[in-house]
């Protein structure tokens, strides 16, 4: 436990997402304002005392609508690796373990998702469905999928050979034993890093969408959102973009700091 | 006769998570002009980390701790990068135990093997005429097929051969061939070692061969020196060691040897393994804990360097009135 | 042969598989198109004109067979939105998303290289951890991020770059090149990243091979065994990466053409969506999917006549 502590990478990384983290759990029991209360008094106006963020073209509290925001992408976030890896992660094992032809079909099925470069997924999604959570939640999945896949699949294609597997084959270990106890730890790391940058990748696509206004709707907040309303202001008043910029960053970097130190540890 | 290499008194220290330890403990070794000499031991002893020494390739985290090593009378520890950019390929070159991964992949064999002439000068067209004299002399016979090879299309045993010839490229003083037939068949084994004996003499060119090996050293070299846990325990004539060791590691280390004449019979073992480098001890004989004639005295003192004609050994049971001066 | 054969099988199927992906995806569209030309108010017969017309009334096979064989000859049907050929439509908007993603890709080359190769050369742990950092930091920001702080910078505060707007190459190579170096640098930053990296850890692997070994006992230059060895067997593997690159390019490019106002794909993508164009949108997809498929094909190759370990099998 100690060495990963130990690692530049992943302590940082974690420091960067429990800011983030932190922010939009503490939104949960406490705003400073409605999210969507808006206040043209108070247009634009610059990080006070009353406003530690400052507020947006329509008077709306930052902070608290980042607090709300971040909470979505987070969630998100969780919801989508988790999915892409409950249905990526027995794809990928079973292709890499069994091999032939059910590797050949299973990544056939994979390397088809994968040419629809992610953003286009989630696009055809919206445009079926209509631009909701639910949307980008099946998006993204199918954006985290083949990557899980892929690992999963590289992870038992390498070690169904090796020798501790075989040994255990010769001392007549069931099948589900040596993929539960013997070759899923030594990916174990392999998987949490892509979960990691996997996340990294879900919030990025989600600003992403917010952005061209594809994504979570008005009112309720989110990064790309707030960047798309921000970017006209960005010379008046620079406070508007600046925060959900960087909180988005530190969210973003911080999981790919932790992929990072992962490997660094594994190394 | 004229000294190539002569190392005197050299130790070395590896860092090992911080802490320094001893890997070559005060050796002294010389190579005459043209000898083939070979050093032999077990994995960990240090040889290859003397043989890299004399190279300039020991790794990052070691540290020289005393002596000098000269090469044709120059100190190469003082060496910067330019020195060995001059030195390498010219006056010493070195081979290694892995054939199969030594060559780059992207590059024919013939072209690499002029690379060794053509970076310290000669022009393309006449490092390829030497490149295929040499290949001629260690035994290729389709020269210009393999000429235009790549290494994954050749097997180990030739591969070797043609890191031979790149190695011998620029007629260096000194080869220093480690380990190089440790991966090869057993018949391949041979034919390597007598093309790398037949072509070094030919060129004048002195050979120190690295084995764990003292049978196989046998065949090609004069003297060997035998290493243990960083000292040299014992050295002399190849042939005189064989028939009578000195030094009860390498009377060990030669009965533990399969060969034809002990077939049949248990093979013994050497009793212990060698020890790691971060639990050795520097009181004492490094070989007592292992050795079945130890006494006493070998725990707590080193053994003295002693001297009898052409052998030269450490063991506290070679006495002076059997003829062993100390030196 | 045979397996360049194989493969260029093996692609056809999962073009074929894109296809099929991309119209179902499409056919579970809500909504009718009629009603979305006509308006909400049409009268029941035209609509039902128009079905027929737009031949809404197949069964799914029959129409994906239709829209497949015309989308093979290049007719892709008339965009609902404009009126117009949809493959007229794409075809003008090809040009900008092609400058803007080769160009992409180049600047992410020649940024990536240089400094992957500064990242691996980095003894001292500060340089290198920051260096690796800033990379982690350009992997880590949204090109639309990017995009946003490179207008601000470059076209307001220094007005060196048009904020907007798309001069084609035919009319004038500087203005061209002033509308799409932004977008692309924008591009560049993540794609470049993801370069510095993957060389980088190839390059300290290269390094540590045997072959270095036997090149440095021959007395080679370090700079040289750089460049001339472990270089190019270190970008062997990061070519290998070039068919994810693109597909992050292409995909960047959808955001990025929204951002600085650019004709391209992607903007005529995102507006297809708006406007539930849906021929032109399906074309789009397909069209996009097929370029991403194409590429990693071609990569495929020349990976495959880099690397003589594969080739001469």
């Amino acid at each position: 436990m100690s060495v990963y502590f130990k690692n530049k990478s992943f302590v940082l990384g974690l420091i960067f997402i429990s800011l983030v983290f932190s922010l939009s759990f503490v939104g949960l029991f406490y705003l400073p304002y409605d999210p969507n209360q808006i206040d043209i008094a108070a247009k634009l106006q610059g990080v006070s005392r009353s406003h530690l963020l400052g507020c947006d073209n329509l008077g709306r509290d930052i902070l608290s609508r980042l607090m709300v925001g971040s909470r979505i992408s987070i969630s998100l976030g969780f919801l989508s690796v988790a999915l892409s890896f409950l249905i990526g992660t027995p794809l990928g094992a079973i292709a890499g373990y069994k091999g032939g032809k059910s590797d050949e079909v299973l990544m056939k099925f994979i390397d088809t998702l994968m040419s629809f470069p992610g953003i286009l997924l989630a696009l055809m999604l919206v445009a079926v469905l209509g631009p909701s959570f639910t949307s980008m939640l099946i998006a993204l999945t199918l954006m985290g999928l083949p990557r899980f896949a892929r690992v999963v699949r590289g992870g038992f294609l390498s070690n169904r050979n090796k020798t501790y597997v075989l040994s255990s084959k010769a001392r007549g270990a069931s099948t589900s034993r040596i993929i539960w106890n013997h070759i899923l730890p030594h990916i174990s790391i392999d998987i949490l890093n892509t979960a990691s940058i996997t996340f990294a990748t879900s919030v990025m696509s989600e600003a992403g969408l917010s952005y061209l206004g594809l994504g979570i709707q008005p009112p309720n907040p989110s990064f790309g959102q707030m960047l798309s309303g921000a970017q006209s202001y960005i010379l008046i008043a620079p406070h508007y973009i600046v925060s959900p910029a960087l909180l988005l960053i530190l969210l973003v970097l911080g999981f790919n700091l932790i992929g990072d130190g992962l490997r660094e540890i594994q190394q | 006769m004229k000294k190539v290499l002569e190392i005197k008194n050299y130790s070395l220290a590896l860092n090992v998570n911080g802490l320094l330890k001893q890997a070559v403990n005060n050796i002294d070794l010389y190579v005459e002009e043209g000898e083939a000499v070979a050093l032999v031991g077990e994995s960990g002893c240090g040889k290859s980390l003397t043989a890299l020494s004399i190279a300039g390739l020991t790794p990052k985290k070691s540290q020289v701790l005393s002596g000098e090593i000269l090469l044709n009378q120059e100190n190469v520890l003082s060496y910067h990068d330019q020195d060995w950019r001059r030195v390498r390929g010219n006056e010493v070159s070195m081979i290694f135990q892995e054939p199969m991964t030594a060559l780059d992949p992207l590059y024919k064999v013939g072209l690499q093997i002029e690379e060794a002439s053509t970076i310290h000068g000669l022009s393309r067209k006449k490092a390829r005429v030497r490149a295929q004299q040499l290949m001629e002399k260690v035994g290729f016979n389709d020269i210009d097929k393999v000429y235009k090879m790549y290494p994954h299309q050749l097997s180990g045993g030739m591969r070797q051969r043609i890191l031979i010839c790149i190695a011998l490229m620029e007629s260096p003083t000194m080869l220093i061939a480690d380990e190089p037939t440790t991966a090869l068949d057993a018949m391949v084994q041979r034919q390597v070692l007598y093309t790398m004996k037949d072509v070094s003499s030919s060129m004048n060119t002195s050979l120190l061969f690295i084995s764990h090996d003292l049978d196989l050293v046998s065949q090609v070299c004069r003297r060997v020196y035998v290493m243990y846990q960083g000292k040299i325990v014992e050295s002399g004539l190849c042939h005189d060691i064989l028939v009578e060791p000195s030094h009860p590691y390498t009377r060990d280390l030669l009965s533990s040897m399969p060969s034809i004449h002990k077939r049949g019979k248990e093979l013994p073992a050497i009793k212990g393994s060698v020890p790691s480098l971060e639990s050795r001890k520097n009181k004492g004989c490094p070989f007592a804990p292992r050795c079945k004639q130890a006494m006493p005295i070998c725990l707590e003192i080193n053994p003295p360097n002693t001297q009898k004609g052409t052998r030269k050994a450490s063991c506290h049971l070679l006495k002076e009135e059997n003829g062993w001066i100390p030196c | 042969m045979l397996y360049l054969s194989r493969k260029l099988l093996s692609t056809l199927i999962t073009i074929i598989l894109a296809a099929v992906v991309t119209f179902l995806v499409f056919q579970i569209l809500p909504g009718d198109p009629a009603l979305v030309i006509l308006g909400p108010n049409a009268d029941p017969a035209q609509i039902a004109n128009l079905h027929q017309s737009m031949n809404l009334d197949g069964s799914a096979v029959s129409r994906f067979l239709t829209w497949v064989s015309a989308a093979a000859k290049g007719d892709f049907g008339t965009s609902y939105r404009y009126g117009t050929s949809v493959t007229g439509l794409i075809n003008n908007a090809f040009g900008v998303t092609l400058s803007l993603g080769l160009l992409g890709l180049l600047l992410s080359v020649i940024i990536g290289i240089p400094f992957g190769v500064l990242l691996a050369k980095q003894k001292s742990k500060g340089k290198g951890m920051v260096l690796s950092f800033f990379s982690q930091l350009g992997l880590s920001a949204p090109n639309f991020l990017v995009g946003i702080l490179l207008i601000s910078l470059f076209t307001v505060q220094i007005p060196l770059f048009p904020s907007m707007g798309y001069i084609p190459f035919s009319s004038s190579i500087s203005a061209w090149f002033a509308s799409i170096f932004l977008p692309a640098l924008s591009l560049a930053v993540g794609s470049s990243a993801v370069i510095v990296r993957y060389l980088s850890t190839s390059i300290i692997e290269q390094n540590e091979m045997d072959y270095v070994r036997t090149i440095r006992a021959t007395g080679e230059k370090e700079s040289l065994i750089l460049y001339k060895h472990v270089l190019r067997n270190s970008l062997i593997p990061v070519i290998t990466i070039f068919g994810m690159l693109l597909s992050e390019v292409l995909g960047g490019s959808i955001i990025i053409e929204n951002v600085f106002s650019l004709p391209g794909i992607g903007k005529l993508l995102t507006s297809s969506i708006t406007s539930r164009d849906l021929p032109l949108l399906q074309a789009l997809v397909l069209y996009l999917s097929i370029i991403v498929i194409v590429c990693n094909f071609l990569v495929d190759v020349v990976y495959q006549l880099l690397d003589p370990r594969i080739r001469l099998e």
